[in-house]
Order: C-alpha cells, then sequence, then structure tokens
C-alpha cells in the first residue's frame, strides 16, 4: 500500500485489487458451500449403499438418466438426504447472516441472531406445543402445532424490542440487555414447563432446542429457502448503510445515515428471517455467532464481502456439521459445538494480534 | 438529556464549592449502601419465617437472636419455641444464608466481569464457568464418573473441578498472550463453553429420560439442598474472594476508561485483568457447584446498581454485594411461598429479574450512561481519577 501512496492512480488501483482479492475469496466461499451440499448430500446414507448411488439417483430426477434399483434408495435420497443438504444450507447461511448483522448494529461481538430473543420466545412456543399439547393456532396437531406455535410466540420478543426502538430512544447496548430481558422471562417460562412435563416430554422438549435438520423436507423447503433469499438480498441492499453503521453512531449522523433506523430495519429482517428458520429447525446455536467472526478473521471488515462471505461460511459450517452429524447419529448442534469451538479458539489465537474486532 | 439537569450547578471556581458537592456525591452513595445493607438485614429476618409452619416476623428474630445468645428451650415445656427455633435454625436458616452468600458472590463477580471485560452484557458465567461446571455434573449423573466420593458429594467435586477447566484456559490465553483484549477473551471463553455444552448435550442425548430430568434439573439452581455443611465451605470462599475483589475496586474506574487510559494511569492493566478473573472464577466456581446455575443476578444486580448510583466502581461493587442477596433473598422466599409448584429460586429469580430489569433500562433513570464515570463532579472525571493509584 505504502509503495503507492504518492499517486492517486496507484491508491485506486490498490484499493481495486484490494476489493477483487476479497470478492474472489467471497466467490470462493460461496463455490465452496455449494461444493459441500453436492458432495457430502450423499455421504451417510444409513442404508448401505454406495457413495454413488446418490449421483446416479440425483442424474436421475434431473436429467432422466437410467434410475438406480429400487424404490427406497430413491426415496433416501431424493426425498431425504438432498432436501436435507439443501435445507441446511440455507439455514446455516440465514444463522450466520443475520448473526453478522446482529454483530454490526448492535457492535457487539457476542451478538447473534438470537440477541433479539427469538430462540427463547421459539423455545417457549415449542415446548408448550410438546409438554402441554397447546397450539396457538387451533386444529392444528403435531409437529405443525409446534412449528406454529413457534413462529409465533418467536415474533413476540422481537416485537416487543421494535416497540421499544419505537418509542424509546435507546443506545444498542441498552436495547440488547432489553433482550437479554426478555430472553430470560421467556426462558424461565419454558424452564418451568419442562420441569412440570413428564420425563419423555421433557426429553422432547429438549431435543427441540438442540437444533434439528432430518425434519426439513421438500414441503418445508420452500418456506425456508424464499425466507432466506428473499432476507439475504434485502440485507445485502443495505450493506453499505451497515458499513456506516460500523463507524458508531455519531459516524453515522456525519455521514447523512440514521442509526436508529437502520438498526430498526435490521432487527426487523434479520427477525423475520430467523423466526422461520428457527420454528423449522429449532435453535441451532454457534453457527451465528462463529461464522462471522471466522469471516472477519479471514477476510477483514469490508462490510459487503463480510456478509455475503458470512452467507457463505455459515452454510459450509452447517452442511459439513451435518454430514458428520449423519454418519455419528448425533443433533448437529452437537457436532458444531465439538468440533467448531476448539476450532473456532485456535483460529481465534493465531490471529489475535490481528486487529480485526469492531 | 444534560447531565446538569437533575444536580444543582456545580461552582467550578471555587475549592470549596467543588469539595462539598464531592462530599455530598459520596454521602448520597454511602447511604444508599446504608440503606440497603438495613433492607438485607430485614429480608433476611423475615424469610427464615417462611417456611411450612406459622410463624410471626418476631418470632423469627427471636428464635435467632436466643439461639445467638445461647438460650434453649424444651421439646415438653415450650414446644411452640422450641420448633419455632428447631425449623428457623435447620431448616430456613442455611438456606438463607446460602441466598445471602451466593447473591452476594454472583454479583459482585458480574459487576467485576463488566467492567474487566468492557461489556455490558458480561456475567459472571460469561467465560464458560457454567458450561464446564454442567459437563462434571453430567459426567457424575449420567456417567456416574467422578473424583473421589459417590453421591453428591462427587457431583459437587466434579462440577467445581470442571467448573475451573474453561477459566483456566482463558486465564492461561491471557497470561501468555501480552495484550490480548477482552472481546478476544470473551470469545474464547464463548468457544470453550460451546465445546464444553456440546460434550454435556452429546451425553444427554443418549442417556435416558429420567436420568436426563435429573441432569436438567441440576442445572436450575436451587438452594434447597444447602445444609449448614455446605453453607461453609460457600461462605469461606465467597468471603474470600470477595475481599479480593474489593481491593481491587480502586482500579476498575481506570479499566473502565479503556485499557491505554489506565495504562498512562499507572495501573497495570494485565494484572488487574488477571487477578479479577482468577479469583471470579474460582468463586463462582465454589457457589455453582453446590446450587446449580442461578442464573441472571450477576447480570441484574450490577446494573440496578448502575442506573442508581452512576458508574463509580468503588462503591458499585459494594452496593452489588448488598443488593444481590436481597434481590436473591425475595427470589427465595418466593419460591418457599410456592413451595407446593415446585419452583427452584433459578426459575423465581428470571421471572422476579426480568421485569425489574427492563424497567429499569425502560425506566427514565435508565438512560443515564453507565459505564463511565461520567455522572462524577467535573474534576474527577477522566481528566483525573486521583483514585486510580493511590
Amino acid at each position: 500500500m505504502l509503495r503507492y501512496a504518492g499517486s492517486d492512480g496507484g491508491v485506486k488501483a490498490c484499493y481495486r485489487s484490494f476489493l477483487r482479492r476479497q470478492k474472489l475469496i467471497c466467490i470462493g466461499f460461496l463455490v465452496l458451500a455449494a461444493l459441500c451440499v453436492i458432495v457430502l448430500y450423499g455421504f451417510s446414507n444409513n442404508a448401505s449403499q454406495s457413495y454413488w448411488t446418490s449421483y446416479s439417483v440425483l442424474g436421475h430426477h434431473l436429467f432422466g438418466t437410467e434410475a438406480p434399483p429400487g424404490k427406497f434408495t430413491d426415496m433416501i435420497f431424493w426425498d431425504r438426504l438432498l432436501p436435507r443438504a439443501i435445507n441446511a444450507a440455507f439455514v446455516g447461511g440465514a444463522l450466520a447472516i443475520g448473526g453478522c448483522v446482529m454483530q454490526i448494529v448492535f457492535r457487539n461481538p457476542l451478538a447473534d441472531p438470537y440477541t433479539t430473543g427469538i430462540s427463547s420466545g421459539a423455545g417457549f412456543g415449542a415446548t408448550i406445543a410438546i409438554a402441554m399439547g397447546i397450539s396457538l393456532v387451533p386444529g392444528l396437531t403435531g409437529d405443525w402445532a409446534v412449528i406454529a406455535n413457534a413462529f409465533i410466540l418467536s415474533l413476540v420478543p422481537a416485537a416487543a424490542m421494535v416497540a421499544v426502538m419505537m418509542f424509546r430512544k435507546t443506545s444498542p447496548a441498552e436495547l440488547i440487555l432489553v433482550g437479554i430481558g426478555i430472553m430470560y422471562f421467556f426462558g424461565a417460562a419454558s424452564t418451568v414447563f419442562m420441569l412440570w412435563a413428564n420425563p419423555s416430554d421433557l426429553s422432547g422438549a429438549f431435543r427441540w432446542g438442540l437444533g434439528h435438520l432430518e425434519s426439513v423436507g421438500w414441503d418445508n423447503m420452500p418456506a425456508i429457502v424464499g425466507t432466506t433469499v428473499i432476507g439475504s438480498a434485502l440485507i445485502l441492499l443495505m450493506s453499505d448503510r451497515l458499513s456506516i453503521m460500523n463507524s458508531g453512531d455519531r459516524g453515522a449522523f456525519t455521514m447523512g445515515e440514521d442509526p436508529d433506523r437502520v438498526r430498526f430495519v435490521c432487527l426487523l429482517l434479520t427477525s423475520m428471517m430467523v423466526a422461520v428458520v428457527v420454528a423449522f429447525t429449532g435453535t441451532i446455536g454457534f453457527v451465528g455467532i462463529v461464522a462471522p467472526h471466522l469471516v472477519r478473521l479471514t477476510m477483514g471488515t469490508n462490510t459487503r464481502y463480510m456478509l455475503l462471505g458470512s452467507f457463505a461460511v455459515g452454510a459450509v459450517l452447517l452442511v459439513a456439521s451435518d454430514a458428520l452429524a449423519k454418519v455419528l447419529a448425533l443433533p448437529v448442534g452437537v457436532i458444531m459445538s465439538v468440533v467448531g469451538g476448539p476450532l473456532f479458539l485456535f483460529i481465534l489465537v493465531k490471529q489475535y494480534k490481528r486487529e480485526h474486532f469492531v | 438529556m444534560s447531565p446538569l439537569k437533575h444536580r444543582p450547578a456545580p461552582q467550578p471556581d471555587t475549592d470549596e464549592g467543588f469539595r462539598a458537592e464531592y462530599r455530598s456525591y459520596i454521602w448520597r452513595k454511602v447511604l444508599f449502601i446504608a440503606f440497603l445493607a438495613a433492607a438485607m438485614f430485614i429480608l433476611l429476618g423475615y424469610s427464615v419465617t417462611v417456611s411450612g409452619r406459622d410463624m410471626t416476623f418476631w418470632d423469627g428474630i427471636m428464635a435467632i437472636a436466643d439461639r445467638i445468645m445461647g438460650v434453649t428451650y424444651d421439646r415438653a415445656e415450650e414446644p411452640v419455641k422450641f420448633w419455632n427455633d428447631y425449623i428457623v435454625w435447620n431448616s430456613t436458616m442455611p438456606r438463607v444464608l446460602g441466598a445471602v452468600v451466593c447473591g452476594a458472590g454472583l454479583a459482585v463477580c458480574g459487576a467485576a466481569m463488566q467492567v474487566v471485560l468492557n461489556n455490558p452484557l458480561a456475567e459472571p458465567y460469561t467465560l464458560g464457568v457454567s458450561s464446564g461446571a454442567v459437563f462434571g455434573a453430567c459426567l457424575a449423573i449420567i456417567l456416574g464418573f467422578s473424583f473421589g466420593s459417590i453421591g453428591t458429594y462427587g457431583i459437587i467435586g466434579n462440577a467445581f473441578i470442571f467448573a475451573l477447566v474453561p477459566c483456566a484456559v482463558v486465564i492461561v490465553l491471557v497470561g501468555v498472550m501480552k495484550g490480548i483484549s477482552p472481546v478476544t477473551m470473551i470469545l474464547a471463553g464463548t468457544a470453550i463453553s460451546y465445546f464444553f455444552s456440546g460434550l454435556t448435550t452429546l451425553m444427554m442425548v443418549r442417556t435416558d429420560d429420567d436420568t436426563l430430568t435429573s441432569s436438567f434439573r441440576w442445572q436450575i439452581g436451587s438452594l434447597a439442598d444447602i445444609g449448614w455443611n455446605s453453607i461453609w465451605v460457600i461462605f469461606a470462599g465467597t468471603a474470600v474472594c470477595t475481599a479480593v475483589l474489593m481491593m481491587t475496586t480502586k482500579y476498575l474506574n481506570a479499566l473502565a476508561l479503556g485499557d491505554r487510559s489506565a495504562t498512562s494511569l499507572g495501573v497495570d492493566v494485565n494484572k488487574v485483568r488477571y487477578t479479577i478473573l482468577i479469583v471470579s472464577s474460582l468463586m463462582v466456581a465454589v457457589i455453582l457447584s453446590f446450587t446449580g446455575i442461578i442464573g441472571f443476578i450477576g447480570l441484574l444486580a450490577p446494573h440496578m446498581v448502575r442506573s442508581i448510583l452512576g458508574a463509580d466502581n468503588r462503591y458499585v461493587i459494594p452496593a452489588s454485594m448488598l443488593l444481590g442477596p436481597v434481590i436473591l433473598l425475595f427470589a427465595d422466599t418466593i419460591s418457599r411461598f410456592l413451595a407446593e409448584v415446585d419452583l427452584p429460586v433459578g426459575i423465581v429469580m428470571m421471572f422476579v429479574g426480568s421485569p425489574i430489569f427492563l424497567y429499569i433500562l425502560l425506566g427514565r433513570r435508565g438512560r443515564r450512561v453507565m459505564y463511565r464515570c461520567s455522572d462524577m463532579p467535573d474534576r474527577t472525571a477522566a481528566s483525573r481519577p486521583a483514585t486510580a493509584h493511590s
């Protein structure tokens, strides 16, 4: 950089090459995510099928090539594993980009997509559906009652926060604390119901909270993918404003942007997007907080690419952990925490000198 | 809102005016702390009488006073007094004292952590103590593996030992890497807690429903199991650690200004941070291994104090130490009132705490700046914290 400091054109060229590099890394991550979905999707079928069978099933459905024998094989690969892998990618992406936005607008490295209390509201909804059999939407039973409850109640904390923002001027730190307060309330409520439930219902509610990707199929896919794509696109459209937010509230004011308004819109967008995802998959932790940090550590803090990079890294993380989870027959959250935790620590320690944090 | 609005205009030109204002500033805080102490003792006196037995406030006070004076009752002659004394001393008293000690420890810890980690979201469990403790407890409950003895003490021992593991990692990081930022510390804590909670979840998923229930129950903070044996251990641990933390409070104001300012004021930032992290981890580990995770108090008490007193840490820490017990006693009393519906204090704490928390955040006074010493009289503000290196 210093070399070019004399000439204006040199600086511009240097900046362009810097951007190009980030763009390349970003695209690399996205390609990696797509590859992950393709490579890992057939990786672990509990039926004893060979790895390549998965691709002949895929070929049959997409290009009409000769189908492998057996309806069962077809069902496993086409109806179970493929939607699961694709959903995992989009869920991971949505959570990661949500986490990234939250960390930027709240300027807090601990923020994650659930900071507004979404997870606690959803958990409460799921718990009352599982343990008490209560459905907020009349007529629904079973899994759909859980999903509807989780979605409706996950919006309550977010709505409360939005109301607070509308009627009061609050700093980001106070806003987060409001979210935490609401989160504790709902958390306590679901703990009470879990405590009073019989052990098998408790186990069900507990498992719901761990996050699960096995229940997503072609039928829930449009909801998850659609919301994620729309939400992420809108967030990416706001990336310039978000990067202004990085310079603090006063900085944003001097650049002609109302930080409260940006915060408000981002909160609303993220909440809606994450609420849909959470309703279907339960609260999958880790990816939302760690993926943005991984991007920040490897790529720097250029907001536009950071958002896109978070999406890609989140997708890679969740698809890869889900593949491992399938092999080991464990919840995906466990895999991510146990493998990803130390990995994250390692990267953190290696990179601690570079001051990439907001 | 200008900070001058709710205070008489200072007269910075006269030295006398400044001194008077500073004195009244100190006086208000001391008064508040005294008020909290009184509130704590009254609540304590009331709380011991809440049990299945019908007792008035004075019965409880008399029972305590008589025991201290060495008066004993005969079971046949004065059955009412005998049973009052028996219930108070054997059943409610250890639990009430437990609430006082745990509340004080967790609140002080939270207050110190928020300053040291420079994050209003920090609480005693931020560095991963709780995840380690839960892992240890689950190891004993689910797999039956424990260091030393079996049963309850095995769980306590395991929880204590494993609670120290995540903090040990973070503290070693702080020691090895000079100039590590609080953000990195928090993230390291987060990473380690994810690791441990992942392992815990692994155990909980693989076990049967009944064992899952009992390990789930362990995690919800409860004071029901505290007896005289355990109270001494908790008290000793908390007292020593709190004393050490109290000695560091004068550096905390400097630390709250940021690392660079603190260093330029002559504070050895790393040393202070190191001491506080070690001491508070130890204290929380002791408390946690006996009670399970009592959440929120470490966040609520310091924030309440800050919203009332302002951010001067010389007073925030002692005031938190008194407000924590008041809140936890209150929650525990409610939990004993509702004995038949079985609500552990950890849950009551969250129910009671979150509305209060939201109120102080959204109430008028909550809007003051809470993390800098900006409400101090002008001359002692950032430009001259004379207490920092005295």
